[in-house]
């Protein structure tokens, strides 16, 4: 069997050298104490999370241009549709069917990238928004009025976090994530779900509490620079809108670590660490054939995810001790997952960079035959992917130069954030250990992640 | 103060990694590696050489197969007992996947480090 990553593709990564991971794992540490040291009397209380943003006046009311937003939502549901058909109609061959490229490089890996590197490009192109709006008009039935109680209110995000999980499933534990069909039927009936749960509640009520991409990447564009409010579009500091309020609950907590441990669980199923223990474990899955495959990892999952849970709800409570204000325990765990979120996307990016480089080159000469029926609709059958972007020597350096980025903006933001709590810098600067410690230890995984031979069956 | 915290973390920052930066160099050298494909095994199955070798990579098959590399994308028609030999400039560095092509059986990877 291939070696399917992500559910599917060829990975081309060599390790980390040994060097590099040493010398960078050093001054993650070092860089971490330098920035506590230096920024120990930085501003405090409310102001602390609060952050300069200059108005693009030039693209006042652009938000609200229809046919800007129209064309938008046409381009997702184009994608949508093209996912939808290759699938069904497409090469039962994962590599041979641009429903998987499409699916699991451009939209998976490349619009979370994206995401973080822009803003909320997802508000622009969501399919389901358009089909709604699309479906709306010809029923000419207006929407739900958004005063008035929330029906949906009592769920909070807990739909969209289950979802969240099958769909970590689908993609790391099934094994199936590389049939085209299968991922064509899954996407049309999350799509029909989708688009029925908007049209009976309302299409904010809907996305905002079981539509788990909208949810994702709502978290994700907190990260770019790009911020749209109303009619106006707005620049601010990469990753400050970590720092916007976000609404307490467990609900929120366990959505975020869900990212975190989805993330970690991706790269360490490709690790001899995970393979030894499969090994180990095969007495007891082996005979259940793929179900067994499936209960393995899908446990492994949610082992890693508990883990990653009670690890950081342990240091918030740290945290919180040396922070030696009350505060709203709930509130204040939940602002402080938001911090963690840099980490995530730069070993996200980091994973995928060689990924999204080489691989997405390969859906170029599909799409002369997108059904693998012989045809010629372009001109880009015999393509071959350069290599040109990710030589291995660029992708460590790639690699390593996003991991301290993301480290350095992470323990930034945590300690704005423990600034505002805690209301004095000696508090700030006492829960920020704990916090420090709790970084160190994510980037250090993630380093590791990377550092790791890539083995078969990952 | 801000614009001193500043270029002290960025040149810190600049130094940490750059050292990491330095080493490597040198020609390519001329490598000869030979797999041998039993059913569903390769021996050796992992491969190794550096940037800008030339490497003469020998196949020997038992089955009428195709055996790819991938990332060099070079496909070995393979008879039963047949040996086939390519030789390549290894210019792209990283783990390239030998499969079976037919199966997408994986047989093992050629690794090529930097220099």
């Amino acid at each position: 069997m291939s070696i399917f990553l992500h559910g599917f593709g060829v990975r081309y990564d060599l390790p980390l050298s040994l060097s590099l991971y040493i010398v960078t794992a050093a001054a993650v540490v070092v860089i971490s104490f330098v920035l506590v040291a230096v920024f120990a009397s930085e501003k405090v209380g409310p102001t602390a999370v609060q952050y300069p943003r200059w108005e693009l006046t030039f693209l006042r009311g652009l938000p609200r241009v229809g046919w800007l937003r129209a064309l938008g939502g046409a381009l997702g549901v184009l994608f949508l549709l093209a996912i939808i058909a290759t699938g069904w109609f497409g090469a039962g061959r994962a590599d041979g069917n641009p429903a998987e490229y499409l699916t699991w490089i451009y939209f998976w890996a490349g619009l979370v990238v994206l995401t973080g590197l822009v803003g909320p490009i997802w508000d622009w192109v969501n399919p389901f928004k358009a089909l709604d709006s699309l479906i709306r008009r010809i029923r000419r039935v207006p929407g739900p009025s958004s005063e008035g109680p929330d029906p949906l209110a009592r769920f909070g995000i807990w739909p969209a976090g289950f979802l969240y999980f099958c769909f970590g499933c689908l993609e790391l534990t099934s094994g199936y994530a590389n049939r085209p069909w299968l991922v064509a039927w899954l996407a049309f009936g999350y799509t029909v779900l989708t688009v029925a749960g908007m049209q009976r509640f309302g299409a904010t009520t809907w996305l905002s509490h079981f539509e788990f991409f909208t949810i994702l990447f709502s978290i994700l564009s907190r990260l770019g620079p790009v911020q749209i409010e109303g009619d106006r579009v707005y620049f601010r500091p990469w990753g400050a809108g970590l720092l916007d309020n976000w609404q307490r609950g467990w609900d929120r907590i366990l959505f975020i670590i869900l990212m975190l441990s989805t993330l970690a669980f991706d790269g360490l199923i490709a690790t001899p660490l995970w393979q030894n223990v499969v090994s180990d474990l095969q007495p007891l899955w082996l005979p259940l054939g793929q179900w067994g495959f499936f209960a393995v990892r899908t446990f492994g999952l949610i082992d890693l995810t508990l883990l990653f849970l009670i690890v950081f709800v342990a240091f918030m409570r740290l945290v919180m001790y040396f922070g030696t204000v009350e505060v709203d325990a709930l509130a204040t765990t939940t602002v402080f997952g938001l911090t963690l979120v840099p980490i995530a996307w730069v070993y996200n990016f980091a994973h995928n960079y060689s990924y999204m480089v080489i691989q997405a080159q390969a859906l170029f000469p599909l799409l002369a035959d997108p059904f693998a029926k012989g045809w010629h609709l372009l001109p880009t059958q015999g393509y071959q992917p350069s290599f040109a972007l990710a030589q291995a020597s660029t992708v460590w350096y790639v690699q390593v130069v996003l991991i301290v980025l993301g480290h350095i903006l992470a323990v930034f933001l945590a300690h704005l954030r423990a600034g505002e709590r805690f209301q004095t810098a000696r508090n700030a600067l006492l829960s920020q250990y704990p916090m420090l410690l709790l970084m160190v230890l994510y980037t250090m995984t993630s380093l590791w992640i990377l550092a790791q031979p890539i083995t078969q069956g990952g | 103060m801000n614009r001193v915290r500043t270029s002290v973390l960025a040149l810190a920052s600049v130094a940490v990694l750059g050292s990491a930066a330095c080493g490597g160099g040198g020609s390519g050298q001329n490598v000869a590696l030979g797999v041998n494909v039993a059913g569903n095994k390769m021996t050796p199955d992992k491969l190794s050489a550096r940037q800008d070798d030339m490497v003469t990579l020998k196949v020997t098959a038992d089955k009428a197969e195709t055996i790819h590399l991938h990332g060099y994308d070079y496909k070995f028609e393979m008879k039963p007992g047949e040996t086939q030999t390519k030789t390549f400039k290894a210019d792209k560095t990283g783990s390239f996947e030998v499969e079976i092509e037919d199966t997408s059986t994986h047989l093992g990877e050629l690794d090529i480090q930097p220099r």
